[in-house]
């Protein structure tokens, strides 16, 4: 395992003694406090990950290395687990299923470089992460360790001010755009156009996920009723609001979402019970991972046992 | 070049010597010196946001889409402990930021006066660095300090915390130094050890089940990294996976591309770094 700029997370390893133990393990960081933190390697380089890959790439062509041959068998095992097909769920004519609503995104937008993505945190994070294809580095900005709802549209805001021209979409939820949403009002003072693509489902939908995860369906506190008008909050804000209930009408509207000159409020309602797969659910390991068609109600009920409730 | 100016005009010039273009931030009593230079000069644009934790969270967001820091400029006390969200989320992504606060002046500071908070004690945490000034003659070093430390090693947020009355104080204005990392005490290694990474590429070239696992730092070391890496990706044949805050550094489209890993990666490398290496 080559560990490059990478900090062994806790979202990232699951349980510890189950994260890869036996492989051998490079790890290349600048922070020299970050190696051997969490997880023990066998080889540690501290420097500048361009730096490091400047010299790797040379010593690897000035010594003519080259892969093994078992690479080829190792490829065909990926291959098989890539036809998992492990992002696969049921399409809905009559609902929109919020990761069809961000494949349709991703359809309208592909192929554009000037293209910005944040995020807020929870569900629709994930869902973005794993739809959204992200090609270059520095068009992707999401709140990865702190996870701070709330990031997202100033965060848009700010993308847009170093990049006037672009097209800047910030995929929410409809709990985390509330946190700063008062920051409409900054983008329309200076002509900023970011777009808030909202996957609105009433629910903290990654808080109710754990809640049917951990705590027996009790959905303490993760419903909002009295939702605001999102149309209308966005046009009180002197922008402009967009609302989608029908899959059939996603592709016109996201078309004149990208298509508008000022900052966009897209309300797009989903599908509101979805959960968000694969899930590797606290304490477990990777092996042990949640399938999106294997997750019914008693595997995610019985998912994560008793050590597992007090991790997070 | 130097020059006597006030604190709050070192700061604006500053900005100016450190290549700072956009400035996200909110105006109050202890900062007013610093937004009168801004008003009364334009090659610094100021966006004035309508809650301070989005001015911290705008300035990651310019940070993280062009690999410069981000510039955030609030007033003391509840100016600054709204920033303290923005400040730790920067932390923990390795984001550059410089967070300027005002602060009350000196002769108060510890009085609990309007709008005093312990700015430099309770970002300690939550910063790579922070500073109070007490003498605008520091203040030019400071500041240019700052940025070289937000932006150097492990990039992160730094708070630069400024007393009204050195705003208000004259002082002498040195530009920043023509080599920032010949700083007296802080020079993040950015070379490798030649022996080590000798040692990895070996390595590398007899794994059978290779993978990399690559992070946010390969974006935050710049454009060349993902160049190089996707070189190195190609020169292997090594597949490749990804935590959330690495994404766009290797193609989604790329050959050799696994998905992302983690709690909600995908099945394939998550799968393999376990059961199989």
């Amino acid at each position: 395992m080559i560990c490059i700029g990478a900090r062994f997370d806790d979202r990232i390893t699951g349980r510890l003694d189950a994260f890869s133990p036996n492989s051998t393990k490079i790890h290349v960081d600048i922070d020299p406090s970050s190696i051997n933190k969490i997880v023990h390697v066998d080889l540690p380089i501290v420097g500048d990950v361009a730096h490091v890959l400047e010299d790797m790439v040379r010593i690897w062509r000035a010594s003519s290395f080259h892969s093994q041959p078992e690479l080829k068998g190792w490829q065909t095992q990926i291959a098989k687990w890539r036809a998992r097909d492990c992002l696969s769920y049921r399409h809905s004519d009559d609902v929109i299923m919020p990761q069809y609503a961000l494949q349709r995104l991703n359809e309208a937008i592909k192929g554009r470089k000037d293209v910005y993505i944040s995020t807020e945190v929870g569900q629709h994070q994930m869902w973005a992460a794993q739809y959204l294809g992200f090609e270059s580095p520095n068009h992707w900005l999401t709140s990865g360790g702190f996870g701070t709802m709330g990031y997202g549209l100033p965060a848009a805001i700010g993308a847009q001010v170093a990049h006037p021209g672009a097209l800047c979409i910030n995929v929410a939820g409809d709990a985390s755009i509330l946190m700063n949403i008062q920051e409409m009002s900054t983008a329309v003072q200076h002509g900023l156009a970011p777009k808030t693509f909202i996957l609105n489902n009433s629910y903290m939908g990654m808080v109710r996920q754990w809640q049917q995860l951990l705590h027996g369906n009790r959905l303490s506190h993760s419903y909002t009723d009295s939702l605001p008008d999102f149309v209308k909050l966005a046009e009180a804000y002197g922008a402009k609001g967009i609302r989608v209930t029908k899959p059939g009408e996603l592709d016109d509207a996201i078309q004149e979402m990208i298509e508008s000159p000022e900052p966009v409020l897209f309300d797009c309602c989903v599908a509101q019970l979805t959960n968000c797969f694969p899930m590797i659910p606290s304490g477990k390991a990777h092996n042990e991972m949640l399938l999106p068609d294997e997750a019914t109600d008693e595997a995610v009920a019985n998912a994560i046992d008793t050590a597992g409730k007090s991790l997070v | 070049m130097q020059r006597e100016m006030t604190g709050a005009e070192m700061v604006l010039q500053a900005l100016k010597d450190n290549g700072v273009e956009h400035v996200f931030g909110y105006p109050g009593g202890a900062v007013l010196p610093i937004y009168d230079e801004l008003i009364q000069q334009d090659s610094i644009q100021h966006i004035l946001v309508r809650h301070e934790q989005g001015a911290g969270h705008a300035a990651e967001g310019y940070a993280r889409s062009t690999g410069k820091a981000g510039v955030a400029l609030v007033t003391s006390g509840p100016g600054a402990t709204n920033m303290v969200t923005a400040l730790t989320d920067a932390m923990l992504d390795s984001i550059p930021m410089v967070c300027i606060t005002g602060q009350v002046p000196t002769n108060l500071v510890g009085s609990d006066a309007f709008q005093e908070c312990d700015t430099v004690g309770i970002t300690r945490p939550c910063t790579k660095h922070n500073w109070l000034v007490k003498d605008v003659n520091d203040l030019p070093r400071i500041l240019h300090e700052a940025f070289y430390v937000a932006q150097s090693g492990r990039p992160g947020p730094v708070v630069v915390d400024i007393p009204k009355d050195v705003q208000f104080a004259t002082g002498t204005y040195d530009g920043p130094q023509a080599n920032p990392s010949n700083h007296k005490s802080y020079r993040p290694q950015l070379k490798g050890d030649m022996n080590a990474i000798r040692a990895a590429v070996e390595l590398m070239s007899k794994a059978k089940r290779p993978v990399f696992y690559t992070g946010g730092g390969v974006i935050n070391s710049g454009a060349a990294a993902s160049q190089l890496l996707r070189e190195l990706v190609d020169l292997t044949g090594f597949p490749i996976t990804s935590t959330l805050m690495g994404l766009g550094a290797y193609p989604a489209s790329g050959e050799q591309w696994l998905g992302m890993l983690g709690m909600h990666g995908t099945y394939e490398p998550t799968w393999r770094c376990t059961t199989v290496i």
